[in-house]
């Protein structure tokens, strides 16, 4: 198909993104050049004033516009208790629930020993060095529930232990509206180990 | 669109796209297979838990063009008693990452499959890691074709006596008349050699409970590793990690 040059160009760059396939990027790219103009701006303004503004919090790593950000500024949050997440996104998720009141730390990934990622690829020298002054109580553990993020756990639980802070991991369960009988044999076994008493 | 089923250990699991998981099966049937886990990313996805590495499990593909798709996933185990083990993990990946780089895809092995499925078993339970780490790299190497020649010279087939020293290169023991023959050979003991070849030959669980000395267990390491160099030219990227662990944990590996 015959597109002007520069048409192409936006296609092209708008299938970099994730998800994007090639006639979703040409849908997208057919209507910003039928946007109105004003539209169009803003859409180019947005993209620059985000890559410009926000960057890591260099305490906590995550997505911020100011350093520090303002969760690890804020005098209402519990200063003993710090989450550990792989992604900014996790913090989204988190703040969400409503039901946590303490810090963050955001690794930015997990460690994968066979794709060659280290604790030293990770932001974890940072995490051990908040821990160094007697404030923190608790690390949350929360990486992901998968190989990545349980490795990554065992060994930040490793580093921290020796420091005499309590660590703990989420609960595996089931998915709030699931049926138990689509439940894997994996998920069941963890949902039942960490069961409660009624 | 042809179904076939696969009994398999997941040797690899790597994000792919958005919500999907590129695994690296290696399989009774076929060997070493890759196939795509779609969706296996999503909390609710039924594939999720048979798309995690050292799953063993039976598994439905079906064939596509470009690579296969995994339909079902019926879990055999998920030797959660190595992945909730820091130092077991560690093992583990440097296992599977070992066998996926001296295998060949759709190329099934002798006895590779019920090997490895031996191999996670008793890695699951425990026990001298060290050497089931050693058993594992030599158990591999001698279903691929590079069993190592510890019994007699590899270059003149003459007794070995003293002072016998090992060849990577050439894929066993040299008598002290050959040492020349390999300018990077190493001094091994005759104790060392033999304990290489008990440890071939004694099925896996009984062969770690051998009492090796730590002079020995130095040598029967160099021996792997330098046998594990040669062939692949490269070290495994989980053997930093690894290392690290073995640091961290103050475990002799
Ligand atoms: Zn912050
Ligand atoms: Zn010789």
């Amino acid at each position: 198909m015959y597109y002007p040059e520069p048409m192409g160009r936006l296609i092209a760059q708008l299938r970099k993104l994730p998800g994007i396939g090639p006639r979703t990027a040409q849908r997208l790219a057919f209507h910003i050049l039928d946007i109105p103009d004003q539209e169009a701006k803003q859409l180019i303004e947005a993209i620059a004033t985000a890559r410009d503004e926000v960057s890591h919090c260099s305490i906590c790593g995550n997505l911020a516009t100011e350093d520090p950000c303002n969760l690890c500024s804020s005098p209402g949050r519990d200063r003993s208790l710090i989450c550990v997440l792989q992604d900014p996104r996790a913090v989204v998720a988190m703040e969400r629930t409503h039901e946590y009141k303490g810090l963050y730390h955001v690794l930015g990934g997990a460690i994968s020993p066979m794709e060659g990622i280290g604790p030293d690829e990770l932001r974890v020298k940072e995490l051990i060095q908040r821990l160094q002054d007697g404030t923190v109580k608790e690390v949350v553990l929360a990486t992901d529930l998968n190989a990545e993020g349980e490795v990554t756990a065992t060994y930040l639980a490793r580093l921290i232990k020796p420091l005499g802070i309590k660590t703990t991991r989420l609960a595996h369960g089931l998915p709030v509206g699931g049926d138990l009988e689509y439940a894997d044999q994996v998920t069941l076994a963890k949902a039942f180990e960490g069961r409660r008493e009624l | 669109m042809a179904l076939y089923n696969l009994e398999a250990v997941v040797i690899r699991s790597r994000n792919l796209g958005e919500a999907d998981r590129l695994l690296t099966l290696y399989s009774y049937q076929r060997g070493k297979v890759r196939a795509v886990a779609r969706g296996a990313r999503r909390p609710r996805n039924r594939l999720r838990a048979g798309a995690e590495p050292f799953t063993h499990g039976d598994y439905l593909l079906f064939s596509n063009k470009g690579l296969d798709n995994i339909s079902q996933c019926e879990i055999i185990g998920s030797f959660r008693a190595i992945r909730e083990d820091l130092i077991k993990t560690a093992i583990g990946a440097y296992i599977l990452e070992l066998l996926d780089a001296l295998t060949e895809e759709e190329e099934p092995v002798g006895d590779l499959f019920p090997f490895l499925l031996a191999v996670l078993e008793t890695l699951s339970r425990g026990g001298d890691l060290e050497l089931i780490l050693r058993s594992v790299e030599v158990g591999f190497l001698a279903r691929l074709g590079y069993k190592p020649e510890l019994g007699q010279c590899v270059n003149c087939r003459g007794v070995l006596k003293d002072a016998v020293r090992f060849s990577a290169a050439q894929g066993g023991a040299l008598c002290f008349g050959c040492s020349r023959t390999d300018s990077d050979a190493f001094a091994v003991s005759a104790g060392s050699l033999a304990a290489l070849d008990y440890l071939l030959n004694t099925p896996f669980d009984q062969a770690t409970k051998l009492r090796v000395s730590a002079t020995m267990r130095t040598q029967l390491k160099d021996i792997t590793a330098s046998l594990i160099r040669s062939r692949l030219g490269q070290d495994l990227k989980s053997a930093s990690f690894l290392a690290l662990v073995k640091e961290t944990t103050g475990t002799s590996l």
